[in-house]
C-alpha cells in the first residue's frame, strides 16, 4: 500500500459505457482524485500495470468479462486495492455475492453522485490492514453459541435460527465485534451521538435490547457485561469464518 | 360432542369420496337385498308346486289303484288301510278351493273329471279321534301334524270320489332375509367395497386438487407426476401443460419488465450525472425530482421481476425479532410505526422476502394511511402479520382492485397520492414467493389493515 499521505490517492474508473466513464471522471477530478479510466478489463489491466491503484470503481458487466471474477482475481493475488462495485443489478444476491467476493462497498446505479464521492473518501480514508482484510472477507463472525452474518446483517443461533437486527443493533453488535473482550465506551459505542452520550439513556436501552435478543440461545445472557462507569464489555472472543 | 360429529358427517357426505361412498353402499345392499326378495319367492313357489305335485301324486295313485279293484280299494280306503288317503268324511264344504291344485288335477284325469280340491283343516280330515287331542306321547307334542287336501273328482267310470290325503306337514326353510346377520353382511361388504371404489376413484382428483392448491399460491410448484388411469393421467398431463404455459407468460412478463427497467439504469445514470452540470439551481432541482421519480419506477419494475423469481433460501426465523427490528428501523428513520403485538416462536420463511414485503405493506399505510402498527397472531397454524393504518381506507368495491399493478386508490382522491402504485403487487407477489398471502380489508374503527398471512 503506497503512503496516501505523500500523493494524491490514484483511483480508476472502469465502466464499458463511455459517457458515464467521462462523467465519473469530471466528477472525481473535481475532487483531487488523480482518476484513470479503463473501458474493459484489458485496459484496467494495462493502466494497473503502469501504476499503482489505490481504488476501482468497477462496472460488473464489462465487455471482455464480470467484475465479480476480477474481483476474485485481484483478491487472491493478495491485492489490497479498495474496489466500489457498480452495477445495474442491484439483487440482493449480487450484493452478497460481491462482498463476498472481495468488493470493499457495492453501489446500484443509478447512484446519487454526492454518495459514490462519499464512499470514495470512507474507503481511501480507511487504511487496509492485514487483520482488516481478513475481516473484510469473512461472512460469518462466530462469538459464544451465536454468529453473526456480516452481510446480511442477520443473528443465526445454535439451532441456525434466524434473528433479524435493527440497523441500529447491528452497528452496536458491530463494534463489539470488532474489538471483543476490550471495554467500550458510550462515546466509541455510537459515535454518531458523541456529544450527548455520556447522558444517552437510548444507549442503553439499546444494549439491553441487543442483551435480550443474545439470551435467546444458550449461553447468551452473560456475553454483553456492563463495567460500571466505563462502559460495556463483549467477553467472548470473535471467530471470523 | 354431537354437534362436531353431525359437522364431520355433513363435511364427508358432500366430498365425492363420500357421495360415491354412499351411493355405492345404498345401491349394493338394495340390489343384493332385492336378488335375495327374488330368490325367496321362487324357492317358495318352487316349494309349493313341489307340494302340489304331490298331492297330486297321491291323487293319480289312489284313482289309478280304484280303477283297477274298486271294491276293495274302496274297501282299504274305507278301513283307512292306505297311508295318506282315505274317504274324505262327508258334508264338508271347501271353503278355500285351490284352483291351482284343481288344474292340476284337471290336467291328470281330464277334463270331464271336474276336479275341486283345497286344503282343509286337519280336524276335518280325519274326523272326530277317539284319541284326546291332550293326551299323547311326548315326541308327538309340538310335532308338525299332516297337511290334509280335500280332492274331488269324477273318474273315468263316472263315478264322483271325494279323498281326503295328507302328507307329512314339509316344514319350508326358514327365510334368509330376515336374518340380521345376513343383512350385516351385505351392508359391510357393500359399505367395504364402497369405501375402497370411493378412495381409487377420488385418489388421482386429490392429486390434482393439491397440485392445484399448490399452483395457487406458488408461482413456481412442481409439477404432478402423471400417473393412474388413462383419463386421469390425462388430466393430470393437460393440468403440467396449463402450468407450464402460465409459468411461461408469466416469465416473460416478469423478463420484460426487467429489461426494461434494467436496460433504463444506464442513461438514468448518465441523467443523473449530467444533472450535477445544470447550473439553473431550479431547473436542477424540478430536473432532479423528475429523475428521482422515473428512477423510482425503474426499481420497483425490478423489484417487481426479482420478486417473481426469487432464489432465497428457505430459513427459520424468530418473527417478533423481525418485527420489533423494522419497526425501530423505521422510527430511527422517523416514520410513526408501532409494533403491538408479536405471536412468539419461528416461522419457516424466505427472510429477505418476507422483510421487502411487510416493508412494502407499511410503506403504503404510512404513504395512504399516515402511521403504521404492526401485530401479528396466530390462528390455526397460520401466521398472520396485520400492518394497519388509520388513514381513509380503501371503498370495499376497490379492495381487490388495489392488487392490480399502477393502481393508487380513487382517481379523484383530492391532492392525488404519489407512488408507482406496483408496491402492493410487489407485496403479493413476494408473499406467493414464501407460500404466502396478502389480503386488504378495512378496519371498522376506520383505516386499512393490510394482512399477510403464510403457514406457520
Amino acid at each position: 500500500m503506497p503512503e496516501l499521505s505523500s500523493r494524491q490517492p490514484r483511483v480508476i474508473v472502469v465502466d464499458d459505457d463511455e459517457d458515464i466513464r467521462s462523467l465519473i471522471v469530471g466528477q472525481l477530478a473535481q475532487e483531487h482524485y488523480d482518476v484513470l479510466s479503463a473501458g474493459s478489463l484489458a485496459e484496467l489491466g494495462a493502466a494497473m500495470a503502469v501504476q499503482p491503484v489505490d481504488l476501482i470503481v468497477l462496472d460488473l458487466n464489462l465487455p471482455d468479462g464480470d467484475g465479480l471474477s476480477l474481483c476474485r482475481e485481484l483478491r487472491s493475488q493478495g491485492s489490497g486495492v479498495q474496489i466500489i462495485m457498480v452495477t445495474a443489478r442491484g439483487g440482493a444476491i449480487d450484493r452478497v455475492l460481491g462482498l463476498e467476493l472481495g468488493a470493499d462497498d457495492y453501489l446500484t446505479k443509478p447512484f446519487e453522485p454526492r454518495e459514490l464521492l462519499v464512499r470514495i473518501r470512507n474507503l481511501l480514508r480507511r487504511s487496509r490492514s492485514a487483520e482488516k482484510a481478513q475481516q473484510k472477507a469473512a461472512r460469518i463472525a462466530r462469538f459464544g453459541s451465536w454468529r453473526l452474518d456480516l452481510f446480511q446483517r442477520r443473528l443465526i443461533a445454535g439451532d441456525d435460527r434466524l434473528i433479524m437486527l435493527s440497523s441500529a443493533e447491528f452497528r452496536l453488535l458491530s463494534r463489539f465485534i470488532e474489538e471483543p473482550n476490550v471495554v467500550l465506551s458510550r462515546e466509541t459505542l455510537v459515535p454518531e451521538r458523541r456529544a450527548t452520550a455520556a447522558f444517552d439513556r437510548s444507549i442503553d436501552l439499546q444494549v439491553s435490547r441487543l442483551r435480550q435478543k443474545l439470551a435467546g440461545s444458550p449461553g447468551g445472557e452473560g456475553l454483553i457485561l456492563t463495567v460500571r462507569g466505563e462502559g460495556y464489555v463483549l467477553a467472548s472472543t470473535v471467530i471470523y469464518e | 360432542m354431537i354437534i362436531p360429529v353431525v359437522a364431520r358427517a355433513r363435511s364427508f357426505f358432500r366430498s365425492l369420496v363420500g357421495q360415491i361412498f354412499l351411493l355405492l353402499t345404498v345401491g349394493m345392499t338394495t340390489a343384493a337385498v332385492l336378488a335375495l326378495v327374488v330368490a325367496e319367492q321362487t324357492r317358495h313357489l318352487d316349494f309349493e308346486r313341489w307340494r302340489l305335485q304331490r298331492v297330486v301324486a297321491s291323487a293319480a295313485d289312489i284313482a289309478q289303484r280304484l280303477s283297477h279293484d274298486p271294491v276293495r280299494i274302496q274297501a282299504m280306503l274305507s278301513d283307512q288301510q292306505i297311508m295318506g288317503a282315505r274317504i274324505a268324511p262327508g258334508g264338508i264344504a271347501l271353503t278355500e278351493p285351490d284352483p291351482a291344485l284343481a288344474a292340476a288335477l284337471r290336467d291328470r284325469f281330464g277334463p270331464h273329471s271336474n276336479p275341486e280340491a283345497g286344503q282343509v283343516p286337519i280336524g276335518l280330515c280325519f274326523g272326530p279321534s277317539k284319541a284326546d287331542p291332550n293326551n299323547r306321547a311326548a315326541g308327538l307334542i309340538g310335532a308338525p301334524r299332516p297337511d290334509c287336501w280335500i280332492v274331488r273328482f269324477t273318474d273315468l267310470m263316472g263315478e264322483r270320489r271325494s279323498l281326503a290325503l295328507y302328507l307329512p306337514r314339509l316344514v319350508k326353510p326358514p327365510s334368509n332375509l330376515a336374518n340380521p346377520v345376513y343383512l350385516l353382511l351385505i351392508l359391510l361388504s357393500s359399505a367395504g367395497l364402497a369405501i375402497i371404489v370411493a378412495r381409487f376413484v377420488s385418489k388421482p382428483l386429490r392429486r390434482l386438487e393439491q397440485a392445484a392448491e399448490a399452483f395457487s399460491v406458488s408461482i413456481d410448484p412442481e409439477e404432478i407426476p402423471e400417473r393412474g388411469p388413462e383419463e386421469v393421467r390425462a388430466a393430470l398431463s393437460t393440468f403440467n401443460l396449463m402450468q407450464r404455459r402460465v409459468r411461461a407468460g408469466f416469465a416473460e412478463r416478469t423478463q420484460l419488465l426487467a429489461a426494461i427497467s434494467h436496460d433504463l439504469q444506464t442513461p438514468l445514470t448518465r441523467l443523473r450525472l449530467r444533472l450535477e452540470l445544470v447550473e439553473n439551481e431550479e431547473l436542477r432541482t424540478r430536473l432532479l425530482q423528475d429523475h428521482q421519480a422515473m428512477m423510482t419506477l425503474v426499481r420497483e419494475g425490478l423489484d417487481l421481476a426479482e420478486s417473481t423469481e426469487s432464489q432465497e433460501d428457505w430459513s427459520v426465523i424468530d418473527i417478533d425479532s423481525l418485527l420489533i427490528s423494522m419497526t425501530e428501523d423505521a422510527q430511527d428513520l422517523g416514520a410513526p410505526v408501532r409494533f403491538l403485538k408479536g405471536c412468539g416462536g419461528t416461522v419457516r420463511v424466505k427472510p429477505n422476502a418476507l422483510t421487502r414485503c411487510i416493508s412494502n405493506l407499511v410503506t403504503n399505510a404510512v404513504k395512504y394511511g399516515g402511521s403504521a402498527d404492526i401485530s401479528c397472531a396466530r390462528q390455526a397454524g397460520h401466521v398472520l402479520i396485520e400492518v394497519r393504518d388509520h388513514g381513509p381506507g380503501i371503498p370495499p368495491g376497490q379492495l381487490d382492485q388495489m392488487f392490480e399493478p399502477f393502481t393508487r386508490g380513487a382517481a379523484s382522491q383530492p391532492g392525488g397520492r404519489p407512488g408507482t402504485g406496483i408496491g402492493l403487487t410487489i407485496a403479493r407477489s413476494l408473499a406467493l414467493s414464501f407460500e404466502g398471502a396478502v389480503r386488504l380489508a378495512n378496519a371498522t374503527g376506520g383505516g386499512l389493515i393490510a394482512t399477510i398471512d403464510m403457514k406457520g
